[in-house]
């Protein structure tokens, strides 16, 4: 039974309500957080800068207002190398799927993480043909991923 | 199972070796608070969570964690790049150094070995989710500490990302929280445990 002395009052819009269709309960003794919603998000190499695609989870230190670092992404005639195209691409599609992950029923989500994975599928096999293997289990002729290991640099020594 | 993708979640680029800053940056490898423990405790975590969706939210987080470490391990791998002997000793390094080279081994900048008790699995969905949302608040302050220390954009870069992705985490944690709470009596949520009971 519902004792109703324990429920604590929600003002609208507070990210209290039943965004997930998750009922509006709440007790003493009990922490929440907010449920996010779904809305606009930043471009892939803001959400790179940014460390997420969504605005409302962008909380920066103080210090970081200090010294603007900006990564270098774009070659001379303003297209972007590939291996940042896979890793702003790889990156807001993981933040994605975090989203997802609590959000599975919401279907904008769903429906941009779809058409972005479309392009990241096209540009990994771009890459996959004309850099190096990026998975153990990737084929694309010539030489297989295990023989590849040689080629450099390694992922921790520097680039993308 | 695991795949490994052979790329960096985000670039690490360092131009110039920093024994003393690898030496505090080494505590969110192999720290209290530090990314190698959470992936453990996040993947240790989603065989007694009953909710599966949270159950694959520890999964994503566990993995993404996987690769923060090894962002943190090319950190310090690029820091203490091209050392010379005069640095290793005037900087403290040397301590590490004897027993470890320029090798990466996970430990806390004060030389705590990595070790199972820097994280938990208390077997109960709530507690767990607890836990998890206090580690991502921890691992968000030392993340502030390492930018305080660090005057090196080639550094603060990719920690300011890692720092970023822990307020994230916090977050659908807090939502996974929302989803065992929606199982539970609100009446009372700790009349049992939904990972035992």
């Amino acid at each position: 039974m519902i004792n109703s002395e324990n429920r604590l009052k929600i003002p609208p819009d507070s990210g209290f309500e039943g965004g997930n269709g998750m009922e509006n309960h709440r007790s003493l003794a009990m922490a929440y957080v907010p449920y996010q919603q779904f809305g606009e998000i930043f471009d892939f190499s803001e959400a790179m800068e940014k460390g997420t695609v969504f605005p409302g989870l962008y909380k920066p230190f103080q210090k970081e207002a200090c010294g603007d670092h900006k990564r270098r992404t774009e070659t001379g005639n303003g297209q972007k190398e590939l291996p940042v195209q896979i890793c702003e691409l790889g990156f807001a599609l993981y933040d994605l799927t975090l989203f997802l992950d609590t959000h599975p029923e919401d279907s904008d989500a769903g429906a941009l993480f779809e058409n972005y994975l479309q392009k990241y599928r096209e540009i990994r096999k771009e890459f996959t043909g004309t850099y190096r293997p990026l998975g153990a289990l990737d084929g694309n002729g010539g030489q297989l991923p295990a023989q590849s290991w040689g080629q450099k640099p390694m992922p921790w020594e520097g680039g993308c | 199972m695991w795949f490994y993708e052979r790329r960096l979640e985000y670039p690490v680029n360092i131009k110039t070796p920093n024994a003393k800053l690898a030496q505090a940056i080494i505590s969110q490898l192999g720290g209290p608070d530090g990314e190698l423990g959470a992936s453990m405790r996040y993947l240790n975590q989603r065989y007694s969570m009953p909710v599966l969706q949270v159950a694959g939210l520890l999964t994503d987080i566990g993995t993404e964690e996987l690769a923060h470490m090894e962002i943190i391990s090319a950190i310090l791998h690029q820091l203490t790049k091209g050392l010379t002997m005069e640095e290793i000793k005037q900087s403290g390094f040397d301590r590490y150094f004897v027993d470890h080279t320029t090798g990466v081994w996970p430990q806390s900048a004060g030389g705590v070995p990595f070790c199972a008790s820097e994280f938990q699995c208390t077997g109960d969905a709530v507690t767990d989710l607890f836990e998890n949302m206090a580690a991502e608040q921890k691992a968000r302050t030392t993340y502030d500490n390492i930018l305080r220390l660090s005057d090196d954009p080639d550094v603060s870069d990719p920690i300011r990302f890692l720092r970023a992705r822990e307020i994230v985490h916090f977050q659908r944690f807090g939502e996974g929280l929302r989803m065992v709470q929606e199982q539970l009596d609100c009446a009372n949520y700790y009349a049992c445990n939904i990972s035992f009971d």
